[in-house]
């Protein structure tokens, strides 16, 4: 296994002085576990302004119990004991910051041979969800050598790949003219799943969505319905109202809209695929979109088999700036909040669900 | 207090908000006395400019809403879908039927006193644009118009049958029959 170059830094038992930093940016997953005393883009942004060795005493003196980090010798982690906690607690973004902060190249290759496939997959999304280009391009080679191990195709190696491929296209990029126009970004997603590797009866869409004001990070969802099931960073499972399925394009009856194509095992098509055209006359906005291709029924019905993040930002002439569209193996804590509040809405008051007979979504895997 | 959520509720007409999108209206609350002063306001202006009014009434005091008489609400509300700039207001069109938005509902609540007005838009082809995702492509998937949402009010309130089909040609179709009924 290739490994990196062993940085200075060897000190592995050094204790916390760390002030947390400032917030998240809007742009960056919010954390979910509200005992971790900083963020790992809290931890980047400490990284990034006072050096790794601030780092690894934040992260070093976190308690296993979750209670606020202290500056006492009893209060330290050892990089192995910080490395499993996080595994155990299936925090991938807190183990990617670990491994790219407080470990020698050497030994975070080491830890990274101990992980198994869907771990290797979900530290690979983290790291590039969280860390720098550069820490996540060294996690991804230590990652995608480890899948080599594990006797993944090194075509299956890259993120969404493990069940197929994700791709996306964008269509027709259009400005809006304030008072007289809507902005528009059409695109279409589609997902051709490796039939071997699908243990799919069916496949389709589940999509986040996160519109807020730019600067203030505002919710600027004009639908009262979708802002009461808003995650904390303000998304939601972007449906209209009416729909009872929190799948993309499904109508009522479980057939396809115009906007969705459904894979479906011996029904001849190739692939599933989904369109979408957002669209609005809302200055100073982002437009954040998480899409999902996950399994609708069949023995492995809720896996998620790759995602694609995308969207736009548009300026006060409602001129629209693209974002990247970045792959990854799975879903966001925010998606999986998303799905979660949902349901959560879907037992709700029948007044305040998008459709009287809102379904469940299943739970992901 | 009365009048400045009048006030906003008027701006919020004139920068042609939706209702989602308007504090104004999702915050309105009337004692007997304000919501007077506002279904006079409605009286009073009739038309288009009292739309984000006339909803706010139907929402926070039903009462005073339903006295209105229902040529009043109509003419408020057929006005309204005349200047729409976004329509998720009045909800959305799709093959197999669609979904009445508020104004929508507000509209078909009005019965036969809107028949008139809405035939006057059944040939006015303009672009209907919304506000969205999903609901964004459906209004670029299926090329929406505003007289596909004026035919859909007027066969309901007709009690006919309304179609959707994804062509627009189909709807145009549709329409002409419409008219010559």
């Amino acid at each position: 296994m290739p490994r990196g170059r062993v940085p200075a830094e060897e000190d592995r038992t050094v204790q916390a002085t760390a002030e947390p930093p400032a917030e998240e940016p809007a742009e960056r997953q919010d954390r979910p576990d509200a005992r971790a005393p900083m963020s790992p883009s809290g931890l980047l942004a400490l990284q990034q302004s006072a050096g790794n060795a601030a780092v690894q005493r934040a992260i070093l003196a976190r308690n296993g119990d979750g209670a606020t980090a202290t500056a006492t010798p009893s209060g330290a982690k050892t990089p192995d004991q910080a490395f499993a906690d996080a595994l155990a607690a299936k925090d991938f973004d807190k183990l990617a910051v670990i491994l790219n902060s407080v470990f020698t190249w050497s030994d975070a290759g080491d830890e990274i041979d101990t992980l198994d496939e869907d771990q290797c997959r979900r530290l690979d999304d983290a790291a590039r969800r969280v860390l720098p280009a550069a820490g996540a391009a060294r996690i991804a080679i230590f990652a995608r050598a480890r899948l080599g191990e594990l006797g993944v195709d090194e075509a299956k190696q890259a993120p969404g790949a493990g069940y197929g491929e994700m791709e996306m296209e964008v269509i027709k990029v259009t400005d809006g003219d304030p008072g007289k126009k809507s902005y528009e970004y059409s695109m279409k997603i589609k997902f051709t799943p490796d039939e071997a590797a699908c243990d799919a009866d069916s496949i389709a869409f589940i999509q986040r969505v996160r519109l807020v004001d730019t600067k203030t990070g505002a919710n600027k969802d004009w639908d009262q319905v979708n802002r009461e099931r808003a995650t904390t960073r303000q998304s939601s499972i972007d449906r209209i109202p009416g729909k009872e399925q929190g799948w993309y394009g499904v109508a009522n009856d479980l057939k396809d809209q115009g906007n969705l194509q459904t894979w479906v095992r011996g029904g001849g098509m190739k692939e599933a695929w989904m369109t979408d055209a957002p669209g609005a006359a809302i200055p100073n906005t982002t437009w954040e979109f998480e899409t999902a291709a996950v399994s609708r029924s069949g023995p492995d019905a809720g896996t998620v088999y790759g995602v694609i993040t995308w969207g736009f930002t548009v300026d006060d002439k409602l001129k629209v700036s693209g974002m990247p569209n970045l792959t990854f193996n799975k879903p966001t804590s925010d998606f999986s909040a998303a799905v979660a509040a949902w349901n959560k809405q879907a037992k709700g008051p029948a007044a305040k669900r998008t459709a009287p007979n809102q379904k469940d979504l299943p739970a992901l895997q | 207090m009365s009048g400045t959520l009048v006030d906003r509720l008027l701006q919020d007409s004139r920068d042609r908000l939706l209702l989602g999108q308007s504090e104004a209206y999702q915050d309105a609350a009337f004692d007997p006395e304000s919501a007077r002063e506002a279904a006079d306001v409605v009286r009073r202006l009739g038309d288009a400019r009292a739309y984000h009014v006339l909803m706010a009434l139907r929402s926070a005091a039903p009462e005073t809403y339903e006295a209105l008489p229902a040529d009043l609400r109509a003419a408020v509300l057929v006005d309204a879908l005349r200047h729409a700039f976004q329509f998720n207001d009045w909800g959305y069109l799709e093959p197999g039927g669609g979904y009445d938005g508020p104004a929508a509902a507000a509209l078909l609540e009005t019965g036969e006193s809107a028949a008139g007005a809405l035939r006057s838009l059944l040939d006015d082809d303009e672009k209907a644009q919304m506000t969205g995702s999903e609901i964004a492509e459906f209004a670029r998937l299926y090329r929406y118009r505003r007289k596909d949402f004026a035919y859909r009010y007027l066969s309901l309130l007709l009690g006919r049958r309304p179609e959707f089909d994804a062509d627009p040609e189909a709807r145009d179709r549709a329409i002409a029959e419409l008219t010559a009924a």
